[in-house]
Formats: C-alpha cells, sequence, structure tokens
C-alpha cells in the first residue's frame, strides 16, 4: 500500500475524486482526510505497479486541480 | 531563507521556494508545463513555503539538473506574467469598454428620439447669449430711447 498526501490548500477534493475514479480499474483508493490534507491509501490491483499508479493518480489530481481552477 | 532551495533523491527532484516570490497561480502554472514529462506534486514544507517534486516518467532523458533550471525558469516567465497582467488590467478593462461600445453602433433615430429631454432645459440660457443676430444688430427706432 502506498499512502499519498495531498495538502487542501493546494488540492482540490473533487479533483483527487475524480482522479481516484479514472484509476479504479488499476487501483483500490481509501481516503482520509486529516485537518490539513487529504490521504489516498493506494492498493494496486492485477500486478500493476503500484508505485506506477499511485504516480499516475497524483499526476491526475494537480492536473484536474489546475484545470478546475476559476470555475 | 528565501531563496529556491533544490534536493535530489531516488524520488526525483525538490524545488522548494517561497511562496512570497513565487505565488501559487506561478506554480500551478509552471508545474502544468511539466505535467507530461515528469510526475508532479506540490507540498508545503512549512508556512510562506512551497515545494515542487518532479519525478522523470520513463522515457524522458532529460538529466533532472535541467529539468529543475526549466522549472525555475518557467516560474520566473509565470510570475512575471502574472505580474504583467495585474499590472495592465485597468487599461485592459478600459480597451475591452470603449471596443464594446463601438461595437453598439451609432445611435438610430428612435434611440435620438427616445433621449431628447426636458425642453425647456434646452432653451435655457442663463447667461443671455442665446441672441439671434437680427435681435442684436437691428436698427433701433427713433421712437426708441
Amino acid at each position: 500500500m502506498i499512502t499519498l498526501r495531498f495538502p487542501k490548500e493546494l488540492y482540490s477534493g473533487n479533483a483527487i475524486d475524480a482522479a481516484v475514479k479514472l484509476y479504479a480499474e488499476h487501483a483500490r483508493a481509501e481516503l482520509e482526510q486529516t485537518s490539513d490534507a487529504y490521504l489516498v491509501h493506494v492498493h494496486g490491483l492485477g500486478g500493476v505497479s503500484e508505485a506506477l499508479v499511485a504516480d499516475e493518480l497524483a499526476n491526475a489530481a494537480l492536473g484536474k486541480t489546475i484545470e478546475r481552477r476559476g470555475e | 531563507m528565501g531563496e529556491a532551495a533544490v534536493t535530489e533523491s531516488s524520488e526525483g527532484v525538490v524545488l522548494e521556494l517561497d511562496e512570497a516570490l513565487y505565488p501559487k497561480d506561478a506554480v500551478y502554472g509552471a508545474a502544468y508545463v511539466f505535467i507530461d514529462r515528469c510526475y508532479v506534486r506540490l507540498d508545503r514544507p512549512a508556512p510562506g513555503r512551497l515545494s515542487i517534486r518532479l519525478k522523470p516518467k520513463a522515457g524522458t532523458e532529460t538529466p533532472p539538473e535541467t529539468l529543475v533550471g526549466e522549472l525555475e525558469n518557467e516560474l520566473l516567465g509565470q510570475a512575471w506574467r502574472r505580474l504583467l497582467v495585474d499590472e495592465n488590467r485597468r487599461l485592459l478593462e478600459t480597451v475591452t469598454t470603449k471596443a464594446l461600445a463601438g461595437a453598439a453602433g451609432p445611435p438610430g433615430l428612435d434611440e435620438l428620439l427616445e433621449m431628447d429631454g426636458d425642453e425647456s432645459a434646452a432653451f435655457d440660457d442663463p447667461l443671455g447669449i442665446a441672441v439671434s443676430w437680427e435681435e442684436k444688430y437691428k436698427k433701433r427706432g427713433k421712437s426708441e430711447p
């Protein structure tokens, strides 16, 4: 399992949700939040590299956060 | 610590910078440029500080130090662009307003008719300058004093 930490002031919660859904086929994710961050626990599925899925998921979360700014 | 700091690890290269010098918008803009070549992560290591981690994707042959250099250049460009936009915002708004007003075209007859205001106000002449030529230079008769 890999845990990704996204500071709330830098990442959008909706963008993280969308990124998790995007990679649902390759990883199971558990979402959690602290006072200042969203935590995503990533479990790889079907022999896919967990680290690769986690990196791609984090990139997608950042990309969607930036794209959704100003909406 | 005011200047940017660079650290390298197996997880990529991390650039830590001062948010007062590089606003969050500039950081997002610069990060987005690298998202196709690297795995990019943002973090806040301390109040007023932001960090950007770049981990090259498989197939990216650019060395980490070059990526950091490009990131710093991009950050500077984004910050400068935003400064210019803020400074020129008022000018842009004025030009846009004038362009929109001009696009509406000259007023039509109906609009001119709607514009006419109070008729008595139109002929109000408090300084007495609206005197006709004939009235001003007419020959005075003998009967007139």
